[in-house]
């Protein structure tokens, strides 16, 4: 029987090793490997969202313009690839962002330099009702809630 | 390259998903070598002769780590730092099965194992649930609890091996407060450094105060293990949650020098008096001396003493050296084999690449805490995450180190794999809180906002009948005021 147990134990650890590789999975997970068949099926619905009308909820006040928030997560900060741009040394290139959660659209801060400040406080994460006041670096936008009519300015959005 | 570089920016931006929000979803596949690795174990202790008891024993393991893989899940969890745990907590029965005298019902091992599932379960709701501890009046009664312990043990605590008077026996099971203490403790620091963005003077005060305290019951007691465990957790913390550099910079080495100046002290004492004193507080604190010093003797030079003192160094060293890679057969009479020699005994009965794995194990533990760390939203918990994964590793190093002869010897258990009943309780609890907070959903720790408001507004309110109006008229402005004008 002692000859046994070597082989065991090396079977043992080869399993160890598996489980490890396989549950560790040493590709970081910005780069998901098995998602990929379905991604190419869901670009195809997500344009129709915006089209179909979604009524929008809330305006950013941006130096005297009115953006409409069309999509969510609605991304702010002062790289190009954002919803928002703010050309703004104090904002950082991923900023925040504003994102649905049960239900409720709630404002986020994407580990930016100098914080998101809404009503004098900073926060990290917060429910947005509207009538807030973010400060973002030192910008400051306010939060309007949609009425009726919509006069907005929408070159500041990313098509 | 370029091109490459490119591409994987723009998956980046276009997924607006934080990270976390597609947890890993594990498939099959892993469950099955699971369940083949659990059942390799088993062989493997059948094997060595152990077989019944380990049969016993897979009842509350498959229990364990199947139960709470299914929470996990449930939760959305860190699966990978769950499987790293269970597969710790397989060798960790194997090796105290093998460990064991005779081939019976194991009923202490068991009744240790599921206390702690229970535990764990009760802990990670609580802290699911209870966002009370990270105010104020939480850490005070924190703080208040720990101390009561601490006290207990003083007064309660009966003497175990080696004078360490760290046990109180509570309807015939002895526990080890001070394993509850140090995750109280790593709470009660979160709570003070971590529920603002600046921690200012009084509450950096505060933290050191309560290490102090913290500290001083340990050294009275005994139990330098955790007293090194603590220090170095709270160094850890103040590191990474205090803005200000200089603190820590200052904190270090004011240490290192008070250190060694109490280290050259102890050793003029113990040399001018010559270990006894007539006065009992002074006999008290040379005894300590006296043993940390045998400590430190015997790691530099283990044959002083091969009967006595370095006799437990000794067979770990011949027992390290009678292994090797798939386990020997001949063992060697360890002194404590179950708790603190556990490391050797692995290595000799299981062979020295397991023992390899479980260091790795331990490795990939550190790595998985520190991707919880930063994948938390709340510097709460992310606090929490740090100090308990820090403790965890910082436990499992000083023991494998102490007991291959890296360090002096030091008696802490290692987690997951040792038998010590509260040890398994408290890491239970630890491992419960630190999946907890990887699955993300909870409480925002940054309580004293709802004070934070109204102290702003106070601060900026114009009296104009004080003489302050008149001398704050001139005050310089804040940025936040200046881009309201704007």
């Amino acid at each position: 029987m002692s000859f046994l147990k070597p082989i065991l134990i090396a079977v043992i650890i080869i399993l160890a090793l598996l489980i490890i590789v396989k549950a560790n999975r040493f590709a970081t997970s910005d780069q998901p490997s098995n998602e990929r068949p379905k991604d190419p099926v869901k670009p195809e619905k997500k344009p129709e969202k915006p089209n179909s009308q979604t009524p929008i909820e809330f305006f950013l006040v941006y130096v005297g313009r009115r953006v409409p928030v069309t999509h969510y997560p609605f991304t702010i900060g002062s790289r190009n690839d954002n919803d928002l741009i703010i050309t703004d040394s104090t904002v950082s290139r991923q900023h925040a962002e504003l994102f649905r959660k049960n239900g409720q659209v709630c404002l986020r801060d994407l580990g930016s330099l100098n914080g998101t400040i809404v009503n004098k406080v900073p926060r990290s994460e917060i429910v947005i009702v509207g009538g807030e006041r973010i400060q973002l670096g030192t910008t400051v936008l306010q939060i309007e809630r949609a009425i009726d009519d919509v006069s907005d300015d929408t070159q500041f959005i990313r098509r | 390259m370029a091109k490459k570089k490119v591409q994987k920016k723009v998956q980046r931006t276009q997924k607006k998903e934080p990270a976390r929000a597609d947890k890993k979803y594990l498939g099959v596949q892993t469950l099955v070598l699971f369940i083949l690795f659990q059942l390799v174990s088993l062989l493997t202790v059948v094997v060595s002769g152990r077989g019944k008891a380990y049969l016993y024993m897979m009842i509350p393991l498959v229990i364990i780590t199947y139960g709470g893989w299914f929470f996990v899940r449930k939760m959305r969890a860190d699966t990978p730092f769950f499987l790293d745990v269970a597969m710790l907590l397989t060798f960790g029965t194997m090796i105290q099965c093998m460990l064991l005298k005779e081939d019976t019902v194991p009923k202490s091992l068991l009744i240790i194992y599921v206390l702690s599932a229970v535990m764990a379960l009760v802990a990670g709701f609580l802290y699911k649930r209870c966002s009370f501890i990270a105010s104020a009046n939480g850490t005070a009664l924190l703080i208040v609890v720990s101390i009561v312990l601490y006290l207990a043990t003083l007064v309660l605590g009966a003497a175990v091996g080696g004078g360490v008077r760290n046990w109180i026996s509570v309807g015939g099971m002895s526990i080890q407060p001070s394993e509850f203490n140090k995750i109280i403790y790593v709470l009660v620091m979160a709570g003070l450094l971590c529920t603002k963005d600046h921690p200012g003077k009084k509450r950096i005060w505060a933290s050191i105060f309560v290490t102090l305290v913290n500290l001083g019951f340990l050294g009275i007691q005994g139990e330098f293990g955790t007293f090194l465990l603590i220090l170095c957790t709270f160094l850890c913390l103040i590191f990474l949650f205090v803005p200000d550099i200089k603190v820590f910079a200052s904190i270090f080495s004011i240490l290192v020098a008070a250190g060694a100046a109490v280290a050259a002290c102890c050793v003029s004492l113990l040399k001018i008096t010559g270990g006894s004193s007539n006065f009992g507080p002074m006999q008290f604190i040379l005894n300590q001396v006296q043993k940390i010093v045998n400590r430190f003797a015997v790691w530099l030079d283990p044959n002083i003493d091969p009967q006595g003192a370095s006799y437990q160094i000794l067979q770990a060293r011949k027992a390290l050296l009678n292994s090797n890679l798939f386990g020997s057969d001949t063992t060697t009479p360890l002194s404590n084999p179950t708790n603190d020699m556990v490391f050797p005994a692995l290595t000799e009965r299981c062979g020295l690449l397991i023992a390899l794995t479980v260091c790795i194990l331990f490795g990939l533990l550190l790595i998985r805490g520190t991707r919880i760390y930063f994948h938390c939203q709340d510097r709460y918990h992310q606090a929490v995450c740090a100090g308990l994964c820090f403790q965890l590793i910082l436990q499992s190093f000083i023991i494998i180190g102490g007991s291959i002869g890296m360090f002096p010897l030091t008696g802490i258990t290692l987690p997951l794999i040792s038998r010590g009943g509260t040890s398994l309780m408290a890491t239970f609890i630890i491992l419960a809180v630190i999946l907890v907070i990887s699955a993300g959903t909870l409480w925002n720790g940054r309580r004293d906002y709802s004070s934070y408001d109204s102290k702003l507004q106070k601060a900026r309110a114009v009296y104009p009948k004080r003489v302050s109006s008149v001398r704050n008229r001139n005050r310089r402005r804040t940025r936040v005021d200046d881009t309201r004008e704007s």
